[in-house]
């Protein structure tokens, strides 16, 4: 940017750094998983033209129904992410091991939680969390990262042969859920978004809302820190919904999305300050993309 | 307990990881709340086209407060799909520039001189020049058939005019008949 000045002792650059092991970890567990047998019934995968037209008609891909996960593997990453967990969370490790007894004493059936994630169950998820007194912040947490291995092989396969994805609604084109962060190219300026829950990448319009597809220029605005020319926050003033973006040289494919995510925590602070919100990534979901949840849910962030 | 901005984000650092779990496991909480405000600036994009050449590359133009502070090819635009040739590029330049004229230079007819003028001055001497001239040389028939057009003013668009200067520019020469309309980005 012409304006751009280079800032070599970035703080939120600091901030990022610190939390290299754990995306060091968290990839080594991600490639871990790679070589499971995850599901002992794939999610339903229609020809390739069919796919493009369920995008093309603003369908996302997944759907839950019918998939059936392998048992094993849900208890054999379940205990692998807790110790993950363990290892990076030193002050949580009480509320991780109430987790871990939990399981196993039998009182969570890691395949049932991990399907009641997969559907976005989130009211059932609740009652886990109460019924089994977890501190709910961890949990939620531990939950995504725990259905994320299942979550990325269903992207994966079901975009496989699809180069370019013709997607212009405002969630995620795999699983339905909202994108967690944009990357910037800082040589061609393309926006890619991501999402946390699968992993799933798609370019997305720069002046465009990411949620609400709002584009008036008068209304989507961005937010820049004092001090931090490549964090911004794209904010919605007319769905009140915010979008941390990083401006970065890395490509696409080798940015770790998960490590900027968590680490540009300060911006969540910022846009929460200013009166913008994201909601849980467990609960506010719609079941399937065919329902009329998606159209209540949006009439609902309108009138709140 | 206050804490300053760099202890907020050294103390979110040791626990970077801790921070994040509230983050995504809480929804809508006051996590904010207990937090010192970090200054933030607010920046405005908006999407226009090149006013170089005819080619029309698409353009995301930054500003803040009501000045520009960036421009840039815009990555969506069919066109050119964020690229930019090197006047372009050099397009911020046009916006601002400290060695952009801001005030009105006259040279009388015949003078060396340069003079500053107030814009008012400025305006109703075009005026005052433009119907002069075209009052004179203005054409209504010719071999019986209406043209309404004057021969002799010419109308040359520049190329730091940018589309909607340009739709002004022409809605205005063909208002008062000059039919030599030209543009630099046709050249």
């Amino acid at each position: 940017m012409n304006n751009q000045k280079t800032n070599s002792t970035s703080e939120m650059e600091d901030n990022i750094s610190k939390l290299e092991s754990f995306a060091s970890d968290l990839k080594v567990f991600f490639e871990s998983c790679k070589t499971s047998q995850l599901f002992k019934k794939l999610p339903l995968r229609e020809d390739i033209e069919e796919r493009k037209q369920r995008l093309s008609d603003g369908h996302y891909l997944f759907r839950p129904c019918g998939v059936e996960l392998n048992t094993n593997e849900s208890n054999r990453i379940a205990i692998e992410l807790l110790d993950l967990l363990r290892k990076n969370l030193s002050d949580r490790v009480e509320d991780l091991n109430d987790i871990t007894d939990a399981m196993v004493q039998e009182k969570i059936k890691a395949s049932d939680l991990l399907l009641q994630i997969i559907k976005n169950e989130g009211n059932q998820i609740r009652k886990v969390i109460r019924d089994n007194n977890l501190a709910e912040d961890i949990f939620t947490f531990f939950a995504i990262y725990f259905a994320r291995p299942f979550r990325q092989f269903a992207s994966e396969y079901l975009l496989e042969g699809l180069d370019k994805l013709n997607w212009f609604s405002g969630y995620c084109p795999v699983c339905g859920h909202w994108p967690g962060l944009g990357h910037i190219n800082s040589e061609g300026g393309q926006r890619t978004l991501w999402c946390l829950s699968c992993n799933s990448k798609w370019n997305f319009k720069r002046t465009q809302c990411a949620f609400c597809l709002n584009e008036d220029h008068q209304t989507l605005q961005i937010l820049n820190p004092e001090n931090e020319e490549s964090y911004r926050i794209q904010i919605c003033k007319k769905c009140k919904r915010y979008l941390k973006e990083v401006r970065s040289i890395i490509e696409v494919k080798n940015f770790p999305f998960d490590k900027y995510y968590l680490g540009t925590l300060p911006l969540d602070v910022i846009a929460e300050q200013k009166g913008y919100f994201q909601e849980s990534m467990l609960t506010v979901r719609y079941e399937n993309s065919e329902g009329n949840e998606l159209l209540m849910y949006r009439q609902k962030v309108e009138f709140d | 307990m206050k804490i300053s901005r760099r202890g907020f984000l050294g103390a979110a650092g040791a626990s970077t990881l801790g921070g994040a779990i509230t983050l995504i496991g809480l929804p809508k909480t006051a996590k904010a709340a207990s937090v010192p405000e970090i200054k933030t600036v607010e920046t405005t994009e908006s999407t226009t086209i090149c006013p170089f050449c005819g080619v029309g590359c698409g353009l995301i133009v930054s500003t803040r407060e009501g000045k520009v502070i960036n421009i840039e090819g815009d990555p969506d635009h069919p066109i050119n799909e964020g690229s930019l040739c090197s006047k372009g590029m050099a397009l911020f330049q046009v916006a601002v520039n400290e060695r952009r004229l801001q005030k009105v230079k006259y040279r009388a007819p015949g003078s060396s001189e340069w003079e500053e003028k107030s814009w008012d001055w400025t305006l109703s001497e075009i005026a005052k020049r433009v119907k002069k001239t075209r009052d004179a040389t203005f054409l209504q028939k010719e071999d019986d058939k209406i043209v309404n057009r004057t021969n002799g003013i010419a109308c040359m668009g520049g190329a730091s005019l940018d589309n909607e200067e340009c739709y002004l520019l022409s809605k205005f020469a063909r208002s008062v008949g000059i039919t030599y309309l030209e543009h630099q980005a046709r050249i």
